[in-house]
């Protein structure tokens, strides 16, 4: 609690405190614009942090990620069009609340329960992460090899289209992991001869590319060959101050607590399983809320309840996809893996010893995770009033914003051009991953997993003088061999499943 | 067919990544402290998966991607691509200012934005870019 309390000291000096408000109204904007995720800003935004002090740079990008999440929803609810792919599920019903003319009390759920949801997922992030570390402590080369399969292997499974491409992403990820020295010996591998890329390919530069550059190509050809319509939000044809009341009544609160409670615990526990994200989250929270529900007949059709579950679900899946990224280094979805780089950048490993060593700077980030959620509640019901115009703005120059923005902030990192062609070539390989829908999730994950998998996978083979019984010898290390196996046939036996229904 | 193509690639990539792991130093002790031991296992990975997608994608002949792009739209495309190659290649030649402001302006010709808010707004976002890079960040741009 004391090592709380001085982290709040830290936390609450005027300087962080303004970065962190930056941060949020970043989030909120870039939520707000369907289009830009928070994966593409926290990766735009690393490197910009890149000259801040940690607690501000974090602060910077905790407030992006934790708003651009919640505000996500606001587009979800005024247009049908979610802002990020975590507010998918609040369309479901936002929007028809909006039709309802009920689209402040849609826009003040969002706000209110996304707040509720992410100060839960810190709650739980709190109480598991250290004692998941200090049991993390006791785990050898075998465990670390296998958790890393693992989360890989999760992050395929829910990769959508075909599990054969997102195998490939991730091999792809892991060939690019193999550049530069090798682990064990230092010795230089498909460097090229080039000693650019001798330390390896830069992570940051190429994500920037593959979330920035990626996105700004692939929504240039898939928006620009469609017809083009205006859509404009309820609050822009009516006016904004018609869109009614956004606080909840006693009434309707103690109606979505059971929806609260569902979408908080799901949200967790979905973020925590590596390879997940808030998408997902958000989904099955709503499903899971909508099953329970003594009104199941409304959910679809503007249930509060069912809006309540998914923004809840999809901000608390935050608190659990950190405690996993923290307390195991694995990240639990495609910003953690982004925000691994960014924590490598400020000196710090993520992993269990950060906890021994570091448990400074981890109740550094718990802090700025509460502030960013107070921040956005505090701010967000104004701001979702005025969000209306906001989404109008014209696409070229959100396109050509973020266009410059990753080619100066990939150079601006190590001052060197090279990375900015790393960047290029990762916008290439991300439009054409997208445009051919691969998943983008598996390549990030296996960078990131890449050298811990290859590091852990030689030194057990060594230990056990090459017998790889180890990794099925050893209890926990059995454990993740065996959900690698499941969460890779697990695609195949749904299809069987599906094939014989139908 | 645009699955086989990426196959196939995936395939060549494999045999590449085995054929480099190939030439580098043997290991000392056991084969795992070998540098291409691991890559060996991520080639033989790629050649089967490249080998399976190519197979699928011959045999169904048709891909899960969103179909061709019309011919005006892969001008458009091919066009930024080659203005962020030039800016690329031009970069540190002449000045950050006039280089960005007139590569913005013309990315935005590209994407179909009109002439007068193009200029307009290409000049604010480079002469904030430069604000910010230089002036905040201390970035020594040219």
């Amino acid at each position: 609690m004391e090592a709380l309390l001085v982290a709040f000291q830290q936390v609450l000096q005027p300087q962080v405190l303004l970065y962190l408000i930056l941060g949020t109204v970043l989030g909120l904007a870039v939520g707000t614009l369907p289009g830009l995720t928070a994966t593409m800003a926290v990766a735009i935004l690393t490197p910009l942090t890149f000259w801040l002090p940690p607690e501000s740079g974090l602060g910077v990008l905790i407030g992006v990620w934790n708003a651009s999440i919640f505000a996500g929803g606001i587009s979800a609810v005024l247009l049908n069009i979610p802002g990020t792919p975590a507010s998918i599920a609040s369309t479901f019903d936002g929007h028809p609340l909006v039709k309802k003319d009920q689209a402040g009390l849609a826009l003040g759920i969002n706000v209110l329960y996304s707040a509720i949801g992410g100060l839960f997922g810190i709650l739980i992030f709190l109480i598991a992460a250290f004692p998941l570390a200090r049991f993390a402590l006791s785990f050898g080369p075998a465990e670390y090899f296998a958790l890393g399969l693992f989360g890989l292997s999760m992050m395929i499974a829910v990769s959508g289209t075909s599990v054969v491409k997102g195998l490939i992403a991730g091999f792809i990820g892991l060939a690019l992991s193999l550049v530069g020295l090798d682990p064990m010996l230092a010795t230089p591998r498909f460097n090229l001869g080039s000693t650019q890329l001798i330390t390896g390919l830069s992570f940051i530069p190429l994500m920037i590319g593959i979330f920035g550059l990626g996105e700004v190509f692939y929504q240039m050809v898939t928006t620009l060959g469609q017809p083009q319509e205006q859509t404009k939000p309820q609050g822009e044809r009516k006016g904004f101050s018609s869109l009614g009341r956004m606080l909840v009544n006693a009434k309707e609160f103690v109606q979505t607590l059971p929806a609260t409670i569902i979408g908080s615990v799901t949200g967790v526990v979905i973020g925590a399983i590596p390879g997940s994200g808030a998408d997902i989250a958000s989904l099955i929270g709503w499903e899971f809320s909508r099953r329970t529900s003594k009104r199941k007949e409304e959910y679809g059709k503007g249930s509060i309840e069912g809006l309540a579950a998914t923004c809840t679900a999809n901000n608390s899946c935050l608190g659990g996809a950190l405690t996993t990224m923290m307390a195991l280094g694995i990240p639990g979805d495609a910003v953690t893996a982004v925000l691994i780089g960014s924590f490598m950048m400020y000196g710090v490993q993520p992993g269990p010893a950060m906890f021994r060593d570091k448990s400074d700077f981890v109740f550094m980030v718990i802090g700025l995770m509460i502030l960013a959620n107070l921040f956005f509640l505090a701010t967000g019901f104004i701001f979702s009033r005025f969000a209306g115009g906001f989404i109008l703005l014209p696409k070229p120059i959100m396109w050509s914003t973020i266009l410059i923005l990753s080619l100066v902030g990939s150079f601006s990192l190590n001052n060197r051009l090279f990375d900015v062609w790393v960047a290029f070539l990762g916008g290439i390989l991300g439009f054409l991953f997208r445009r051919y829908q691969f998943p983008l999730g598996p390549i990030i994950l296996a960078l990131i997993l890449g050298p811990i998998v290859e590091r852990n996978f030689r030194t057990a083979l060594i230990i056990s003088h090459g017998n790889p019984a180890i990794f099925l010898t050893r209890p926990i290390s059995l454990i993740f061999i065996l959900g690698t196996a499941l969460a890779l046939a697990s695609p195949l036996f749904l299809r069987k499943k599906r094939g014989q229904k139908e | 067919m645009a699955d086989f193509l990426f196959g196939v690639f995936t395939l060549a990539l494999g045999m590449v990544i085995y054929w480099g792991a190939n030439r580098l130093p043997g290991g000392v002790l056991t084969f795992a402290l070998n540098p291409g031991f691991f890559p060996k296992i991520v080639a033989v990975g790629l050649m089967v998966l490249g080998a399976i997608l190519a197979y699928q994608g011959w045999k169904n002949r048709q891909t899960y991607g969103e179909g061709k792009l019309s011919k005006e739209l892969r001008l458009r495309l091919g066009a930024l691509l080659g203005l962020v190659f030039l800016y690329l290649i031009l970069w540190g030649n002449g000045s950050f200012l006039l280089n960005t402001l007139i590569f913005l302006f013309l990315s935005h010709i590209i994407m179909k934005y009109r002439v007068l808010p193009s200029l307009l707004s290409s000049t604010v976002i480079t002469v904030l870019t430069w604000i910010l890079f230089t002036q905040a960040f201390r970035v020594r741009l040219f």
